[in-house]
């Protein structure tokens, strides 16, 4: 049988990032898959080398657009081992608020580019619409949309005052009955999303064990990890049970996204709720010394942050695994055997994020 | 951290088997630059999530080889790369694209993860190179390149020596046309080839297979040079009787007697000349051939002419016929041969190709003090190779462009050459501009011999009947190699004039082909199967910006030392220099 090879990216109409995977087909059955990428590497982690230690919390908040805070919490957390300080509780719980309204904010995103990538455009235009609530409050808490900004080392740059607490608890209530309404049952159980997802780019829990995959993309396939529940900033005040799914198929991983979402959003409510009152920042008086390893779950997976001091304002060395970078041998796992037409949908469903993966 | 654990190289693969057993998922690698070495740390997570990492830690010399680990965990290929890329440690054996463990099946969908495999190299993920599409003797160039970067010379050699019989001799001389379109000769910087040729050849040995079973059929092989001896060196592994028959008392064609011992070391030539020996061909020296008849009456059933060209043109020219005024190759033949003619202090060769630099060359080892050539076009329409020519300036050589020779005169024991300045003109038939005499320049100059260089054409034999062409060439078959006579073929230069070592290779081979095909054979080149595993992957972008971008230098004797004698110039690369201009190549020839 006479085989094709069909260029998937690295630019697609329904995945615009610059990844680029050659397809093998058989007929229109995907048999083979070949990954590209390094299209757009920047150098993060080299030029990590060259500025202070402090200033290093803005550039790598600027890996990624949609994590943001949570790459400068990696970073910030790391940086607090090597110089022996700890950021004061209520600093804890504000890092906490804002990792949850990024993780929210993040797989309304991906959860609507999904239903895009279907056709499914009103479906987009809601989960689109409920994310704007987020990045309101985003703004009005951090003063941006989306680069918050306010991780620091020893802490946290802002604090929210007891009047933007009620207005955030308000507007999210109002998030809450719209994810409720309008967004968690079709992604549910509507017939088009169901019909698009189920079955389709399976990959196996010994598989994905395997493959070092993390994330949603693990959970879909029963791999019960969840790096919250080792207790990092103030989770280990707040109860974190993994959202599992064992089917191991773009629909599990649909599913573990929205009810993922809705958590979320009760996080960050009951933070705001239990938040002590105190200190934000504490004075960080002496350089980075010795190794360490950061780990935090970021909306897409586990990220892993090595960091390396040597008593002076520089760091020696900064290495940081993103999701996305584990999580693309899982989607070479999963396309054989697919459909062409599916591979979009495939694909989106690890919610690839070649911004971080080009670090 | 938590959960160090230190392995040596040795330690390495079964510590990560052993992470594998544990079920441990691989996190990442890290590398860490520590200014004379490397660290790679392998952070590994338990299997259960809450549990700290287990960190696997190893140190790496700068510019060693590193086992890739992902045939055990495949993920890890993503790593492995970005670390080969920002980092110099070779790592082999990465898996690059999923094929081998992704693959499935209409009929198998269930076949999710297939064994492992180790990568290898296959006719379908490699592509031609330039360097190789530009060898006319057919050498797997990328490859024996990429070989030799992975230090692994006698594989290199056994790659080489599947298209050519001589690596020792074109080691040498020849001429590199795979040099020039390598995509890094943009930067003048092409990958040195021929060199690592040579390296190979000097460091390793080869073990030739034994010939096949005597067919019962003989060949005649008229002229031992390079040709001559390729066309032997395959007929006898094919089974085939050969005799070559040379005119000149010693084998080896233009290879003796046109290309100096400074270039080509004496040693060398008779070690591969005595190879083809060993395996069977008999060489008569002293015998010239005046008749193709008598070769059939011998029970001769096929004929191969490659005589070459050694008839040097005449400049005709007033005074030509002088003994003073003599004639390039007849110069370069009795100098190899020890019975140099005393030239004097002042010698100006005339011409401006390989054969006019040899001689300017061999000049100054033979006494001259003041060797003056004179060309009549400008450096850069000189056929002579760019390297040659900077090799002759080098030693002292003076060349005089735009002048041409008008006539000689021969005052006592002086020779005076009247020569004229020239301009370039319109470009002639060869492309190359032509040059118009300026009236009036003629000048005069005084010189105790003078050595004509201006090209050679064949020199056969009017009773061996054959048709011929331009410049007395013998007209064959483009593709066959055969003469307007049955039963005899011809090679080498005397079908396309002066050209060169590789050139004599490549057609020869054509001839041997057809000689076997002729002779009732399968027309196959005895060429042995190879036996190698290429393990080194595509070079990325990033990799080739980052690394040092120098071509590597060939050692040479100092000028005092060359013009001493006949001493081989080039002193050959060191194992480390080859590994380093090994591993420089962008391995065009493979797939991403």
């Amino acid at each position: 049988m006479a085989r094709t090879a069909i260029p998937f990216g690295p630019q697609h109409p329904v995945f615009p990032e610059p990844v680029h995977l050659k397809l093998e087909l058989e007929d229109e059955t995907v048999v083979g898959v070949t990954p590209v990428i390094g299209y757009m590497h920047r150098g993060i982690e080299k030029a990590a080398e060259l500025k202070t230690f402090r200033q290093n919390v803005f550039l790598i908040e600027r890996i990624c657009g949609i994590c943001s805070f949570m790459h400068s919490l990696a970073y910030c957390q790391g940086v607090e081992a090597l110089t022996d300080v700890e950021a004061p509780p209520r600093a804890r719980f504000l890092r906490v608020f804002w990792s949850e309204l990024s993780r929210s904010h993040s797989h309304l995103l991906t959860l609507g580019l999904l239903a895009d990538a279907m056709g499914f455009e009103s479906l987009f235009m809601q989960c689109w619409r409920a994310r704007e609530i987020v990045l309101d409050i985003s703004e009005m808490t951090a003063g941006h949309r989306i680069i918050q900004s306010t991780c620091s080392v020893g802490g946290v740059r802002r604090d929210i005052n007891s009047e933007m607490a009620k207005e955030v608890d308000a507007r999210l209530r109002a998030l809450q009955e719209m994810l409720d309404r309008s967004i968690s049952p079709v992604f549910l159980h509507d017939y088009t999303i169901n019909r698009r997802t189920e079955g389709k780019g399976i990959v196996p829990k010994e598989q994905a064990e395997l493959l070092g995959a993390v994330g949603p993309t693990a959970r879909g396939s029963g791999v019960t990890v969840d790096i919250r529940q080792t207790g990092y900033a103030a989770y280990s005040d707040l109860s974190i049970d993994p959202v599992v799914e064992t089917a191991g198929d773009s629909y599990a991983r649909t599913k573990v996204r929205v009810r993922e979402l809705s958590r979320s959003v009760e996080l960050v409510r009951e933070v705001l709720a239990m938040m002590p009152a105190g200190e934000i920042l504490v004075a960080v008086s002496n350089y980075p010394e010795g190794e360490t390893v950061s780990r935090v779950e970021q909306p897409r997976g586990e990220e892993i942050m090595y960091l390396k001091g040597n008593s002076t304002n520089y760091l020696e060395r900064v290495r940081v695994r993103t999701p996305t970078f584990a999580n693309i041998p899982a989607l070479l796992g999963m396309l054989p055997g697919c459909e062409l037409a599916d591979v979009p949908i495939i694909t989106l469903s690890i919610d690839p994020c070649i911004g971080c993966t080009e670090r | 951290m938590e959960h160090e654990v230190f392995v040596t190289k040795d330690e390495f693969i079964p510590a990560i088997q052993g992470m594998l057993t544990e079920r441990a998922r691989l996190g990442t690698i890290s590398c860490l630059d520590l200014v004379d070495e490397f660290e790679l740390i392998y952070h590994f997570e338990p299997q259960e999530a809450p549990e700290p990492l287990t960190h696997l830690r190893a140190r790496v010399a700068k510019g060693d080889t590193w086992p890739s680990i992902t045939s055990i965990y495949p993920s890890a290929s993503l790593a492995e790369l970005e670390i080969r890329d920002h980092f110099d440690i070779e790592i082999t054996g990465i898996t690059l694209d999923f094929r081998g463990r992704f693959l499935r099946s209409k009929e198998s969908p269930e076949a999710a993860l297939l064994k492992p495999t180790p990568y290898e190299l296959t006719a379908a993920t490699r592509h031609p190179a330039r360097c190789g599409e530009a060898c006319p003797a057919g050498i797997d160039i990328p490859r024996y390149v990429r070989l030799i970067g992975e230090d692994r010379p006698a594989d290199a050699l056994a790659v080489i020596k599947q298209s050519l019989p001589f690596p020792g001799i074109l080691g040498r001389v020849c001429f590199a046309p795979c040099e020039a379109p390598c995509r890094q000769a943009k930067q003048e910087e092409p990958i040195a080839v021929r060199m690592l040729k040579r390296f190979a050849y000097d460091n390793t040995t080869y073990e030739e297979e034994v010939a096949a079973e005597p067919t019962g059929k003989r060949v005649a092989i008229i002229g031992s040079g390079p040709a001559g001896l390729t066309a032997a060196y395959y007929l006898v592994k094919m089974g085939h009787e050969v005799a070559i028959l040379e005119a000149l008392p010693e084998a080896g064609g233009m290879m003796r007697v046109g290309i100096p011992a400074y270039r080509l070391p004496r040693k060398v030539l008779d070690e591969e000349i005595d190879l083809v020996k060993q395996l069977g061909a008999k060489i008569q020296t002293s015998t010239e051939v005046s008749s193709l008849e008598t070769l059939f009456e011998n029970g001769y059933h096929a004929i191969l002419v490659a005589t070459g060209a050694h008839r040097g043109m005449k400049m005709g020219l007033e005074g030509e016929d002088h003994h003073r005024v003599l004639e390039c190759i007849d110069f370069l033949r009795s100098v190899s041969f020890g019975k140099g003619p005393q030239l004097g202090n002042r010698v100006a060769v005339i011409g401006g190709g390989n054969a006019a630099i040899d001689a300017a060359r061999t000049a100054l080892r033979t006494g001259a003090a003041d060797v003056t050539m004179l060309y009549r076009r400008t450096r850069a329409e000189m056929p002579a190779s760019a390297s040659e020519i900077e090799e002759a300036i080098t030693e002292g050589v003076n060349i005089d462009f735009l002048v041409a020779p008008r006539r000689i005169m021969i005052e006592n024991d002086t020779v005076i050459l009247e020569s004229v300045r020239m301009k370039l003109g319109a470009p002639d038939a060869s492309g190359r501009p032509r040059p118009e005499p300026i009236e009036g320049s003629e000048f005069q100059l005084e010189v105790d011999a003078i050595i004509a260089a201006i090209g050679q054409s064949p020199d056969v034999p009017q009773d061996f009947a054959l048709e011929t062409g331009s410049k007395n060439t013998v007209i064959v078959d483009a593709e066959t190699m055969a003469t307007s006579r049955e039963g005899v073929f011809a090679a080498g230069d005397v079908i396309t004039g002066p050209a060169s070592v590789v050139e004599a290779v490549r057609s020869a081979k054509q001839a041997t082909i057809s000689i076997d095909r002729y002779l009732g054979g399968e027309g196959v080149l005895p060429v042995p199967e190879l036996d190698i595993k290429d393990l080194t992957s595509r070079q990325t972008f990033i990799e080739r910006w980052a690394r040092d971008n120098q071509r590597v230098v060939m050692p040479t004797l100092t000028i005092d030392d060359r013009l001493r004698g006949f001493d081989e110039v080039e002193l050959g690369l060191t194992e480390e220099m080859a590994v380093a201009e090994g591993k420089r190549c962008w391995r065009c020839d493979l797939e991403e």
